[in-house]
């Protein structure tokens, strides 16, 4: 017992706390809110479980557009190896001798050869025989110049063949095909070849190699000037025009083109 | 499943042994037996949803009391809030229920402050030592015997003769 053991107060308080609940039925209420607890507890846990699927569905589903980015197709390595030949015929019988050990090239081949097309030379990649097709400078082409008469114009490439001096081109020669494709329908289309094309104005030569048409070397007969006017992807055009001292000259246009089959066409126009 | 049955078993048993004087000492310190009886369901539920880890508690009781005294206390601080609004509103009081008429004791027990209420109901009601009414309320021993001994000299002072020292 201690000091404050006061019995009157107890029995007080304890009849003001009253005779107390019904303890069965207390029980029973107790037992329909934990009832009713746990249907809410489940149904919380169920709807967070499902909000974060959502969620967790959203952010896989969601790509930022920055992060996309091409690949290409067939793996889009650097590892093609194109074996070129050594030796390239001239435009008369150039005809495909290329062995490609691995068909496909790469993929960035296409795309590459407008954007690169004005680029500088860059002879550094002038080795042909273990390179991929770098057509990025395979492609490239001088800037126009006016080039004087009688002067070769050679264009750093692999396969720059020799440039025809200005008098031996014979004036006057129709269009020059390059190659005549053996089989046009079953051949692939990545040729590598070289065509050249004369005209009165000057002769020009052009390589075709990944779908890319490059310019090689041009040359101007006397009293004319070539100058490059158009270097596509896929087409090279020289026009060569009478100098001012030269007025008997015609104006002439070299065209170099990918044709249907996929081989290297070389057009020489007069007007 | 044997062991649910044993936890249930084992939280009935103790609802039955605890639920009405925990009731009744509610009742004393807050005034309305309603209140009393919603706080102690409450913390029972509560108990019942974490008997798990509640069963391996040194004083389950004390847990399942103090959770009733904070639900108690929650609930008087609503009805304050709720009676502020109305008084700054200046709406008229809904008509309620004509409260019992309270007996001489009660009317002196509401006069008293909250913590000497709880701590005459705990010890004289709920039949708790003065050490376990200081655990449950979180103050010391001799907070406790300082509550129990103004609340007892009020009470007695008031009273008169009507309650008489042992």
């Amino acid at each position: 017992m201690n000091d404050f053991d006061d019995s009157v107060l107890r029995d007080q308080l304890q009849r003001l706390g009253g005779h107390g609940p019904d303890e069965a039925g207390a029980y029973l209420a107790l037992q329909q809110r934990v009832g009713v607890a746990k249907r809410r507890r489940a149904a919380a846990v169920v709807g967070g479980l499902g909000v974060t699927l959502m969620i967790g569905f959203a952010a896989a589903a969601y790509q930022p557009p920055s992060s996309s980015r091409l690949v290409p197709a067939n793996g889009g390595g650097n590892d093609a190896v194109v074996t070129l030949p050594t030796t390239v015929g001239n435009a008369d019988t150039t005809s495909s001798s290329t062995v490609i050990s691995t068909p496909t090239i790469n993929g960035n081949t296409d795309n590459n050869g407008n954007t690169n097309s004005d680029n500088a030379n860059n002879p550094g990649n002038s080795n042909p025989s273990t390179s991929a097709p770098q057509t990025g400078t395979d492609s490239t082409t001088p800037t126009p110049i006016d080039v004087p008469a009688t002067t070769a114009h050679t264009v750093p490439h692999g396969h720059a063949t020799t440039s025809a001096p200005a008098t031996t081109t014979a004036p006057t020669v129709p269009a020059t095909t390059s190659t005549e494709p053996s089989t046009s329908s079953s051949v692939p289309t990545n040729f590598i070849e070289d065509a050249s094309a004369s005209s009165s104005g000057g002769t020009a030569t052009a390589h075709l190699q990944g779908g890319v048409v490059s310019l090689v070397s041009y040359s101007a007969t006397a009293d004319h000037d070539c100058i490059v006017e158009r270097t596509l992807s896929d087409r090279v055009r020289i026009t060569c025009r009478p100098t001012l001292l030269n007025t008997v000259g015609n104006t002439s246009h070299l065209d170099f083109s990918i044709g249907l089959d996929g081989h290297l066409v070389a057009v020489s126009t007069e007007t | 499943m044997m062991n649910d049955i044993r936890m249930v078993d084992d939280l009935e048993s103790l609802f039955r042994a605890h639920h009405g004087r925990l009731v009744r000492a509610l009742t004393v310190a807050c005034g309305n037996e309603q209140i009393a009886a919603d706080a102690v369901q409450v913390a029972f539920v509560k108990a019942h949803l974490k008997w798990r880890s509640i069963m391996s508690y040194d004083d389950p009781v004390g847990w399942i009391r103090r959770v009733a005294i904070n639900n108690m206390r929650d609930e008087h601080r609503r009805e304050s809030r709720k009676q502020r609004v109305v008084d700054r509103l200046g709406a008229e009081p809904e008509a309620q229920v004509q409260a019992p008429q309270l007996d001489e004791v009660a009317a002196m027990l509401a006069g008293l402050p909250r913590q000497q209420r709880l701590s005459l109901a705990l010890f004289y009601v709920d039949g708790l030592s003065v050490a376990e009414t200081a655990a449950t309320l979180g103050i010391s021993e001799g907070a406790v015997k300082f509550h129990l001994h103004q609340g007892r000299s009020t009470l007695r002072g008031q009273l008169g003769e009507g309650v008489h020292h042992e």
